[in-house]
C-alpha cells in the first residue's frame, strides 16, 4: 500500500468497541483521501436526517495520501461530520502535525461513533488504542488539556482536543490541534463535545510508503522550487502572514465593516499585517513539512490585553477588527488567544458579536437582553469579554454560542446574520467582489472563502486578473476553484501551495506517492466528484436552491463608502450559469448524466 | 497625487505614503520614476523576471486595479490616490 495506509480505525464510544478495517481502495482512488474520502464514508453511513449532536452522527479525522510525506506544505487533515451549525456536511481543515501523526500511526481515517457514557479521551499509540476516562481534563482550556493529555500519555504525543466551548456544545466551537491550529468551521467542536470526547492523543512511528520514490523526489523538488520562487509563497506569506490582506481588501473597497454595513474601514492599517509584524510578531511558524510559514507567533505586552499565542490570521483580524468597528490590534490578538484557548471558531464568533452589535445599535436587542452589557461597535473591551462569555456559555454568551443566525432569528430579525446556510461569511465583501459572492452562495458548507478562493484572480491577480466588479466569466472560475480546492484538500495539501503550484504538480505528486496515475484532468474530475457528492448529500438533508443565496443586505444595500461605493452583489445574474456549467438542472440538482459521468450514479 | 505603499514596499521606501508633485503622464512613467528614486529594493517588487514593469505588483488607482484602466498607460491626475502592493496574498 502506497500513500494510503489501507487501514481505517473505528472507535465506538457507546460500546467501547475498537476495530480496524481495510480502506475501500475503489473509493480511495475516486475520492483521494481526507475531505473526499471521509465525505464518501460519512454519506454512505449516516442518514442525512441524523441529528448532528446525537450519537448517530460520526466524527471523522482524515489525513490525505500526501499528509506525512516530505512534499512541501502538505501535512493537513480534515474533520468531516454533519455540521450542527448548518445541517450540511462539514469538512474542517487544519494544519500542524496531528494529521501526519495519524498517518504515522497507520490510519487513513479515524472514525468516531456513538457517545461515551462519561467524559473520555482517546489514546492512539500505533496499533494500541485505548478509550480512557477524561477525569480532570474536562473543563480545561485547550493549552492545559494538551499538556495534561501529554502527561498522561506520551510527552511527544500530538493532541487534538476541544475547549470549554466544545464541551458546552457551542455551535461555533472548533477542534484545536497542536494547541494553536484549528479545524475551525461549522461547529465540529460541538460534535466532539456531544460524544463526550475531550481529546485524542496520537503517537505514530510507522513510515509512509511511496510507490515511486525517484519520481516523488523529483516532483517534490519541483514543487518546493516553484513555491519558493513565487513571491507570495516564497516571501510574502512568511514575512507578513495572511493578515497582509487587510490593506489590500480595504483599498479595493471590499473589506466588510461593522457587520457588513460598509465595505471600507478608514483605520484598517492599524490592524493589518504590517502593524502586526511591527508590533506583535515574535516569529513566523510553519506546519508539518511547510516551506511557507504563514503562521504567526505573537505577543501582546499591553497589560489590558496581555498574552502570547498564535495568530491572528487575516480573517480573525478582520472579524474582531473592522467587522466589530475595532482598530485595536492588542484587543484583536487577545480575542484570538481566547478563541484558541476556549476552542471557538474566530470567524463565526467574531461575526456573531458583530451581529449583536448591529442589533443593539438598531435597538433590536436591548440591555435587558444582553445581561446588562452595552454592546456597541468599536468597544474593544466588551468584544473581548463577549468572546470569554461565549466560550463558557455564560450570560449573553449563552446566546452568542448558537451563532449569528440563531441569535438574530430569536429576536425575529434573521436578516442581521451575515451568513450563508447559517454559517458566517468571512472577510471579503461580496458586493465589492462579485465571484466570491457566488462562491459563498454555492459553498457546500455555507459562508466560506477557502471552498473556492476566487479572490486570487478577482483581486490579487493570480494566476490571472479578472475585474472584481464584473459578473461575466465568474461562474466558470468559481467552479474551477471549487473543484481544485476539493481535490487539493483531499490530498492533504495546504491551499497556499497554489501560490506556486497547481493541478499539474499536485497530480504528479499524488501519482508518484500512490502509484495510481492521476492526470491533471483526473485530479480536477476527482474534485468535481467530491463537490457533487457533498452537494447531493446537502440536497438530501433538505437544502434547495433557495439556500444558494446571500444575506439580503448583500443583494439590496449598496456599499455606502470607499472604492466600491454603490455596489451590490448580482448573484442572480451568475447563479443560473453556475448551475448550467455544473451540469445541474435549473433547481441546482445534479442531472443523472452528470452523476454517471462522475461515477456517482 | 498621493502614493501609498504597503508590506515590503514600506521597507523599500521607509514610508507608508507620500505626496508626489512632479508631473507624470502615466502610471508607467510614475513607476519608472519610483524605481529610480528607491533603487533595487523597490525595483524587485514591481518588475517581474521578464522585465515587465508592474508585472508582479497589485497597483490601484483610486481603488481600481490599473489593469482595468488601460494598464501602464493609465493616465494619472493630481488628485489620484495610488496604492502599490508587492505580490502578497493570504486567505
Amino acid at each position: 500500500m502506497y500513500g494510503w495506509t489501507g487501514v481505517i480505525l473505528r472507535v465506538d464510544l457507546s460500546s467501547g468497541a475498537i476495530t480496524r478495517e481495510p480502506t475501500n481502495m475503489r473509493d480511495a482512488k475516486l475520492f483521494i483521501g481526507a475531505r473526499g474520502l471521509a465525505a464518501k464514508l460519512l454519506t454512505d453511513e449516516i442518514s442525512p436526517r441524523t441529528d448532528a449532536l446525537s450519537p448517530g452522527n460520526k466524527l471523522i479525522f482524515a489525513p490525505g495520501p500526501l499528509s506525512g510525506t516530505f512534499a512541501p506544505s502538505m501535512g493537513r487533515y480534515d474533520v468531516v461530520t454533519k455540521s450542527p451549525l448548518t445541517g450540511a456536511i462539514a469538512a474542517s481543515n487544519s494544519g500542524g502535525t496531528f494529521g501526519p501523526e495519524l498517518k504515522f500511526a497507520g490510519y487513513d481515517m479515524l472514525v468516531i461513533e456513538g457517545r461515551a457514557k462519561h467524559p473520555s479521551f482517546l489514546w492512539i499509540n500505533n496499533e494500541e488504542v485505548e478509550i480512557r476516562e477524561a477525569g480532570e481534563l474536562w473543563g480545561n482550556m485547550v493549552p492545559e488539556t494538551t499538556e495534561m493529555v501529554r502527561a498522561l500519555t506520551d510527552e511527544d504525543a500530538r493532541v487534538a482536543c476541544i475547549g470549554p466551548a466544545g464541551e458546552k456544545l457551542s455551535l461555533v466551537a472548533n477542534i484545536m490541534n497542536d494547541m494553536h491550529r484549528a479545524a475551525g468551521r461549522s461547529g465540529v467542536g460541538a460534535v466532539m463535545g456531544s460524544k463526550n470526547l475531550k481529546a485524542i492523543a496520537v503517537v505514530g512511528t510507522r513510515p509512509i510508503k511511496v510507490a515511486n520514490p525517484k519520481a516523488f523526489e523529483k516532483f517534490v523538488k519541483i514543487a518546493r522550487q516553484k513555491i519558493s520562487e513565487n513571491p507570495v509563497g516564497g516571501t510574502g506569506l512568511r514575512v507578513y502572514g495572511t493578515n497582509v490582506l487587510v490593506n489590500i481588501l480595504n483599498q479595493v473597497g471590499a473589506f466588510p465593516t461593522r457587520n457588513f454595513k460598509d465595505g471600507y474601514f478608514p483605520s484598517a492599517d492599524k490592524i493589518g499585517g504590517e502593524s502586526l509584524t511591527s508590533n506583535h510578531l515574535l516569529r513566523p511558524k510553519g506546519c508539518f513539512a511547510c516551506t511557507i510559514s504563514c503562521g504567526r507567533v505573537t505577543k501582546v505586552v499591553n497589560p489590558k490585553y496581555a498574552g502570547k499565542g498564535e495568530g491572528p490570521e487575516y480573517e480573525t483580524a478582520w472579524g474582531f477588527g473592522a467587522d466589530c468597528g475595532i482598530d485595536n490590534l492588542d484587543a484583536i490578538n487577545k480575542a484570538n488567544y481566547l478563541c484558541n484557548e476556549l476552542g471557538l471558531d474566530t470567524i463565526s464568533i467574531a461575526s456573531t458579536i458583530a451581529c449583536a452589535m448591529d442589533m443593539y445599535t438598531d435597538e433590536v436587542i436591548s440591555i435587558e437582553d444582553t445581561g446588562g452589557l452595552e454592546i456597541r461597535f468599536g468597544d474593544a473591551e466588551t468584544m473581548v469579554e463577549l468572546v470569554r462569555l461565549t466560550g463558557l456559555r455564560k450570560g449573553f454568551g449563552n446566546q452568542l454560542a448558537e451563532g449569528s443566525y440563531r441569535l438574530a432569528e430569536k429576536y425575529g430579525h434573521p436578516e442581521y446574520s451575515m451568513s450563508v446556510k447559517k454559517q458566517e461569511m468571512p472577510a471579503y465583501d461580496p458586493r465589492g467582489v462579485q465571484g466570491i459572492g457566488l462562491q459563498y452562495a454555492t459553498s457546500n458548507r455555507g459562508g466560506c472563502h477557502v471552498r473556492g478562493y476566487t479572490i486570487s484572480p478577482e483581486v490579487l491577480g493570480t494566476p490571472f486578473k479578472m475585474d472584481q466588479h464584473a459578473t461575466e466569466g465568474k461562474a466558470d472560475v468559481v467552479i474551477t476553484f471549487q473543484n481544485l480546492g476539493a481535490a487539493l484538500d483531499s490530498t492533504g495539501a495546504c491551499l497556499f501551495t497554489t501560490f506556486g503550484i497547481g493541478a499539474d504538480e499536485l497530480a504528479a505528486l499524488l501519482s508518484a506517492v500512490t502509484g495510481v496515475h492521476y492526470s491533471p484532468a483526473d485530479f480536477m474530475k476527482a474534485g468535481d466528484r467530491i463537490w457533487n457528492l457533498e452537494r447531493q448529500w446537502n440536497l438530501k438533508v433538505g437544502m434547495t436552491s433557495a439556500d444558494d443565496s446571500l444575506p439580503t443586505r448583500m443583494l439590496k444595500d449598496p456599499i455606502p463608502t470607499g472604492p466600491s461605493r454603490g455596489k451590490v452583489n448580482h448573484l442572480h445574474e451568475m447563479l443560473p450559469e453556475y448551475y448550467k456549467l455544473r451540469g445541474w438542472d435549473a433547481e441546482g440538482i445534479p442531472t443523472e448524466e452528470k452523476l454517471k459521468e462522475l461515477a456517482l450514479a | 497625487m498621493m502614493i501609498r505603499y504597503f508590506a515590503m514596499l514600506r521597507d523599500a521606501t521607509h514610508r507608508s505614503e507620500q505626496m508626489w508633485d512632479s508631473p507624470v503622464s502615466s502610471l508607467g512613467e510614475l513607476l519608472i520614476a519610483l524605481c529610480k528614486s528607491y533603487g533595487p529594493e523597490f525595483h524587485k517588487w514591481v518588475v517581474d523576471e521578464k522585465g515587465n514593469l508592474g508585472g508582479l505588483s497589485i497597483i490601484l488607482v483610486n481603488g481600481t486595479d490599473y489593469r482595468h484602466l488601460g494598464g501602464l498607460d493609465a493616465h494619472l491626475n493630481e488628485n489620484d490616490v495610488i496604492a502599490i502592493f508587492p505580490p502578497v496574498a493570504g486567505g
